[in-house]
């Protein structure tokens, strides 16, 4: 589906990323984790088509990745919300930068909030919504335009541990319904193996990427499989791997 | 399990969108301080001006300029000059802010153009409007409408340029890197991303630059003209006609706090985003 081949980048005498490879097949969860700093939120970037890799390459269904495009959708890290659109103008907005008729797109727009509980909040500001609510509404204009693989920057991470995990159940079962291809950066070994089929672990700057963990654990995941033993030696794993205390 | 966690969005109903209108009395009661300042100046020009014969010729009473006020506008001197300077303000605006929104623009968004104007931009403002005026004025066929407003654009120019390079510089970079991932066109981004994020500071640059478009007139008006408040103040003073001239400067006032009223609401209606909840 996505295929990254040896992937080299730096900036200036910054080497970040050196010899990065591997692939996502369709309908697979893959985290990637990695020390701060070492090149994860550039690798989402350059995976979907917004920095032109020093050297190597990104495949889309077989082709190179030289722009982005509506198939391959990334949520920040932050949520960006336009301050002056309403919640419901943010969702519609890649479809409005398209072309898409106002009657169409505010229906699947509404449609999107609706899935995600936001329909109450459709007319209201960003500044009026919770950190969870804005992150939510980041999220359905990522869905909005149906992306075949869905880029994801640490979506969770500004979030209280409450919220956070609703939010990964939320996210778990849309990816079941959906069949999307997600790739997940994060820096919660936890939330990793919890979500992930397979976990991409990056070395320090500059990163290459040291091993992939298959998680063998059952889906659907529920909450209370974090308390097994199998979770917490796939965590205590991951933490040999890159050598740092779980978040 | 999944679903005992989820925080629920239902009880919490969503912020009303405008603001409550204020009662009349409320409004009265919010204006009461510009007012009561207003009263106090009033009664100190009336205390100036009561017993001091020797300054007739400088300051005439409030009771002379309201006289003259209304002989001004009975005879069509005021609307006739108030026409001349209104037509001038406009033209000037007209001028001036679209001359700025652009060359602010192509400095904010490209190194060339900032290399290549920044340093005349700047340099120009620091030359005196009253050294360059005559010059203008002459080269602009003479004293009238059109060199006026041209002084009057050159004094708005300044502060819109600045306020546009501020605005769109302020674009936040992440929301620049939204637009390139959802493959958003240069015009796209430029009136769905950098005009409304830059709203902000375009209003504050136009906000002064309406009042200082009055103040350009006047000192176009002072090179020849015939016509204009400004004309009518400087030839009221040539006259030795001191209510002549409070006639003029107020108007002038008056002028100037409406137009930047107007664009005062403009601005509340435009940016209604931004409105502080109650
Ligand atoms: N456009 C850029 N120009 C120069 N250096 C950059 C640029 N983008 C990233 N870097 C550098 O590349 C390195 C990796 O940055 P990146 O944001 O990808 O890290 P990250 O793994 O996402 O970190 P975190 O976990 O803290 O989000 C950092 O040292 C950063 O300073
Ligand atoms: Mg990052």
């Amino acid at each position: 589906m996505l295929r990254v081949e040896s992937v080299w980048q730096r900036f200036g005498a910054l080497e970040v990323l050196q010899d990065v490879h591997f692939e996502l097949r369709a309908g697979e969860f893959v985290c990637l984790i990695g020390p701060s700093g070492c090149g994860k939120t550039t690798l989402l970037r350059i995976a979907a088509g917004l920095l032109k890799p020093s050297a190597g390459r990104v495949l889309f269904a077989g082709q190179p990745i030289t722009a982005p495009r509506p198939e391959i959708g990334i949520l920040f890290q932050q949520p960006n919300l336009l301050p002056y659109l309403s919640t419901r103008a943010n969702v519609e907005l890649p479809l409005a930068l398209r072309g898409v008729p106002r009657s169409e797109r505010r229906r699947a727009a509404q449609d999107a909030l609706a899935q995600l509980g936001l329909a109450d909040f459709a007319e209201v500001y960003p500044s009026q919504l919770s950190g969870g609510m804005a992150q939510r509404a980041a999220l359905g204009r990522a869905l909005v335009q149906n992306p075949a693989v869905l880029l994801m920057d640490e979506p969770f991470g500004a979030l209280d541990a409450m919220t956070r995990e609703y939010m990964q159940l939320e996210l778990l079962d849309l990816w079941a319904r959906t069949g999307k291809t997600i790739l997940m950066v994060t820096h919660s070994l936890t939330e990793a193996v919890f979500m992930a089929d397979r976990v991409l672990v990056l070395t320090a700057r500059p990163s290459r990427l040291s091993v992939t963990l298959e998680v063998p654990l059952a889906r659907p995941r529920r909450l209370e499989m974090v308390h097994s033993a199998e979770f917490g030696a796939l965590v205590a794993q991951l933490r040999g791997y890159i050598g740092a205390p779980s978040a | 399990m999944a679903q005992t966690i989820s925080p629920s969005t239902q009880t919490i109903s969503p912020p009303r969108l405008s603001a409550p209108r204020l009662s009349p009395l409320r409004r009265l009661w919010a204006r009461l301080p510009a007012i009561a300042v207003a009263v106090g100046l009033l009664a100190l020009w009336h205390i100036q001006t009561r017993d001091s014969a020797s300054l007739a010729f400088v300051i005439a009473t409030p009771q002379a300029v309201w006289q003259a006020f209304g002989q001004l506008i009975n005879n069509g001197t005021l609307p006739n000059h108030l026409a001349t300077t209104l037509l001038e303000v406009t033209l000037g605006l007209l001028m001036g802010v679209p001359s700025a929104l652009v060359l602010g623009y192509l400095i904010a968004r490209n190194r060339f153009a900032e290399r290549t104007f920044a340093p005349y931009v700047i340099g120009f403002q620091a030359v005196p409007l009253i050294a360059i005026a005559p010059i203008l004025i002459t080269r602009l066929g003479g004293p009238g409408v059109a060199s006026v407003s041209v002084v009057a654009a050159l004094i708005v120019f300044f502060p819109m340029l600045m306020a546009t390079l501020v605005g769109i510089r302020g674009v936040p970079s992440e929301l620049r890197e939204l637009f390139r991932a959802l493959n958003a066109s240069p015009w796209q981004t430029f009136y769905r991303l950098e005009l409304p994020s830059a709203a902000p500071s375009l209003f504050g640059g136009l906000r002064v630059s309406v009042t200082l478009a009055v103040v350009g007139t006047v000192v176009g008006e002072g090179y020849g003209a015939t016509a204009g408040l400004g004309f009518m103040i400087f030839s009221s003073r040539f006259m030795y006609n001191p209510a002549g001239v409070m006639v003029g400067v107020f108007t002038l006032t008056a002028l100037a706090l409406l137009l930047y009223e107007i664009v005062a609401r403009l601005e509340r209606r435009a940016l209604r985003w931004r409105a502080p909840q109650p």
